[in-house]
């Protein structure tokens, strides 16, 4: 079990995250927030990168920079700027930091193939990685991550750079992985986690506003969502009267989402909260509502 | 883990291809006078007939020999009808004639055979001059010339009296009556000792910033230290960089070394002059002759020599690793590297001259390099004490050890970002 007792961390005088308190077991945790919230530095700290300002961060008991070694041991992680060798391939790589984690060459050369296998990239894995395509090397980042079978795997935006069939892969591979260990993905983008996510994490001004089951989070908005469609032409009215939390086009007409109370009036269709709801509910121009 | 960190030098083909030049550079040094010196067969010649020891039998070998070939000299001008003893006698005066009448062959003889009077002239003459020499005059005159007053004019003072002791030691010893090739002429102590001592200590120093630099940041300059300092070796893998820095350094400045060592001694002949005492008045440059500290022969010194360029690369090393902890970029590094060699040259220039602390200052890594030549000698008054390197070198050695755990210690605890 993995516990961030009353985190805070200042860069100087600037704070970037205050009281962070968390606790995590077995499952997938998604981190969601917009860019600039805090996710990489709470990230950052739960790979040992860089240490609490005030509070410590404990698995099963002992202080993580304590632990040292035998807790860096049980990581997988994938920053969110992934750093390669231009002139090595993936397997070369991996084969280097399987060094780094301890693992025997002789492990290391049997794990790595399946790994880049199952990250998609078994074609590729004998190429320098000089040409590779951001998601090429977002994957390299994965199948990294996984090496040492980690009880932890902090994964900081896995999907930058990958395609929705890729992301859909991503998705299964992490289902698969989830029953017995930690696993920790940061994102700005609903849809990673809607499906695959036990828990949402949300950070708002600082601090953990959220730490919730998707189910119970919609709850927060339970009757509260409504929708309705209008033309083209009264979408600019609609925009100015009613604070909308989204938008989409459907058959040539616009359909607008709310939050609101009560219901405004009968044209207006009570509707069940998604997670992108919350979201936007949180973090969007309605946020104080 | 090592390994991995090796390889990481070993594909970088800049170490190899400045290796090349390095060495190519030392070449030219070496070749660049050469053409002064190619009359050092004559002291082959001397020294396979007579040995390197100058002793009465010697000396009366080689007279014999001049005798001998004084004869032909004389045949040479019948005009003159003069009779000379020594080949410089009838060289003065008759240059001219010489060009005109004598061939290649003839010159070439004459010439060898001057320099051969010149080597017995000076073996014969030994004895007078080390009995006049006078460590302490030389102290002082020196002491005149760079201006030291006060405490450092004493303590210098005192350590001339150490010299003046092993002066009287090396004359019982005999160490300075050895045949060697003139230094006066040839100059063949400072060519190796000094011209390619010192390029060898700076190219050393270049290879050695460049390769401890490029290994103890490549993870920070690749942005891979997010993996390689959250694996399980974590930021000890820095360990294992100065491992490696170790190895590779030493390999590097090694095949420098040897590199240079090999084209220097295949293009000059030291092969039967490797046991002459590196004190023998034949090596002297200047009239004050070198003396060690020691009885050291010259492979003795060149050994010793050997050691001490390598010991303070590691030096070098040992800094270049701790700026590389904090400053995490080689051009940074190499700026800050520079800046610090600079300082530590030039803050001597600066200090009062009459107290010790002017002797101090001169107790610096960077200082060391600036003349090996008289490494283990006491013909500096800087540096004129007999564990002067050790010293220097061991002070050094454990402030850049405190240093480099300092910094390690402060990296285990820096955030890295
Ligand atoms: N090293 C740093 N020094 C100063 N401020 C930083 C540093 N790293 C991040 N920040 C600031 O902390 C805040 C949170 O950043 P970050 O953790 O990267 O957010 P996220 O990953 O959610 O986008 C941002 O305002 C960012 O500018
Ligand atoms: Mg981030």
């Amino acid at each position: 079990m993995l516990i961030v007792d009353h985190v805070s961390k200042y860069y100087g005088n600037f704070i970037a995250l205050e009281n962070v308190h968390l606790q995590f077991d077995n499952g997938i945790y998604g981190l969601l927030a917009p860019n600039g919230a805090g996710k990489t530095t709470l990230m950052k700290m739960l790979v040992t990168l860089i240490f609490p300002t005030k509070g410590e961060i404990r698995y099963n008991g002992e202080n993580i920079i304590h632990l040292g070694s035998k807790y860096r041991e049980l990581l997988g992680y994938l920053p969110q700027q992934f750093g390669y060798y231009k002139h090595y391939t993936p397997a070369k790589y991996l084969l280097y930091l399987s060094a780094l984690k301890g693992i025997s060459k002789h492990e290391a050369k049997e794990k790595i193939p399946e790994l880049l296998k199952l990250v998609g990239l078994e074609d590729v894995m004998h190429k320098k990685m000089r040409k590779f395509s951001g998601g090429m090397i977002q994957r390299v980042g994965i199948a990294q991550a996984l090496l040492n079978d980690p009880k932890i795997l902090i994964l900081d935006e896995p999907t930058a750079g990958l395609d929705p069939t890729e992301r859909a892969r991503f998705r299964k591979l992490l289902t698969q992985l989830a029953n017995n260990r930690i696993i920790i993905l940061s994102t700005h983008i609903v849809s990673d986690v809607e499906s695959i996510a036990n828990e949402i994490i949300m950070i708002k001004d600082k601090t953990i506003l959220y730490k919730k089951p998707i189910r119970e989070l919609c709850q927060l908005l339970s009757g509260r969502i409504y929708e309705t469609a209008a033309d083209f032409q009264d979408a600019e009215i609609f925009r100015k009267r009613f604070a909308t939390i989204s938008e989409k086009q459907e058959n040539g007409q616009m359909i607008f989402r709310f939050v609101s109370d009560e219901q405004p009036n009968e044209n207006w269709k009570s509707v069940e909260p998604t997670l992108e709801d919350v979201f936007l509910h949180v973090y969007g121009e309605g946020a104080l509502a | 883990m090592i390994k991995y960190e090796l390889i990481k030098v070993v594909k970088s083909p800049i170490f190899i291809i400045l290796l090349l030049f390095f060495v190519a550079l030392n070449g030219l040094i070496i070749f660049d006078h050469k053409n002064e010196r190619e009359n050092l067969p004559v002291l082959q010649n001397i020294v396979e007939q007579y040995g390197t020891k100058i002793d009465d039998e010697a000396l009366a070998g080689m007279k014999k020999e001049i005798d001998h070939e004084m004869v032909w000299v004389n045949e040479l001008n019948p005009k003159s009808g003069k009779q000379y003893q020594f080949p410089y006698e009838f060289i003065k005066g008759h240059e001219a004639f010489l060009y005109q009448h004598l061939t290649d062959r003839e010159l070439n003889r004459l010439f060898n055979l001057n320099l051969f009077t010149q080597y017995y002239e000076t073996a014969k003459s030994v004895d007078d001059i080390y009995s006049e020499l006078d460590a302490t005059e030389f102290a002082r005159q020196q002491i005149k010339k760079y201006g030291l007053s006060g405490e450092a004019e004493e303590t210098v003072l005192n350590q001339a009296n150490l010299l003046e002791k092993r002066l009287q030691q090396l004359v019982k010893n005999g160490e300075h009556r050895h045949f060697f090739y003139l230094g006066s002429v040839y100059e063949m102590h400072s060519l190796l000792f000094k011209k390619l001592g010192r390029a060898i200590a700076f190219e050393g120093m270049i290879l050695v910033v460049l390769i401890t630099a490029l290994l103890t940041n490549y993870e920070f300059e690749h942005r891979t230290f997010f993996v390689a300092f959250t694996s399980k070796r974590g930021r000890n893998l820095l360990w294992d960089k100065l491992a490696a820095s170790v190895i590779a350094n030493v390999c590097a400045v090694m095949l420098l070394i040897a590199a240079t060592l090999i084209i220097y001694f295949s293009v000059y002949d030291y092969s039967n002059l490797l046991f002459v005492p590196i004190s023998s008045y034949f090596n002297s440059e200047t009239p004050f002759p070198y003396i060690s500290w020691w009885n050291l022969s010259f492979l003795q010194y060149v050994c010793l020599f050997v050691g001490c360029l390598l010991l303070s690369q590691l030096l070098y090393m040992l800094l270049t690793f701790s700026l590389s902890i904090w400053l995490k970029n080689s051009y940074l590094v190499f700026f800050t590297f520079a800046l610090f060699a600079g300082v530590s040259l030039w803050l001597p220039s600066v200090v009062s001259l009459n107290s010790n602390f002017i002797l101090i200052m001169h107790v610096n890594p960077f200082y060391l390099i600036m003349n090996p030549h008289v490494w283990f000698m006491g013909n500096n008054i800087f540096t004129m004490f007999p564990y002067f390197e050790a010293v220097t070198i061991a002070a050094w050695a454990v402030i850049f050890i405190l240093l480099g755990f300092f910094s390690m210690y402060k990296f285990k605890r820096q955030p890295l970002n």
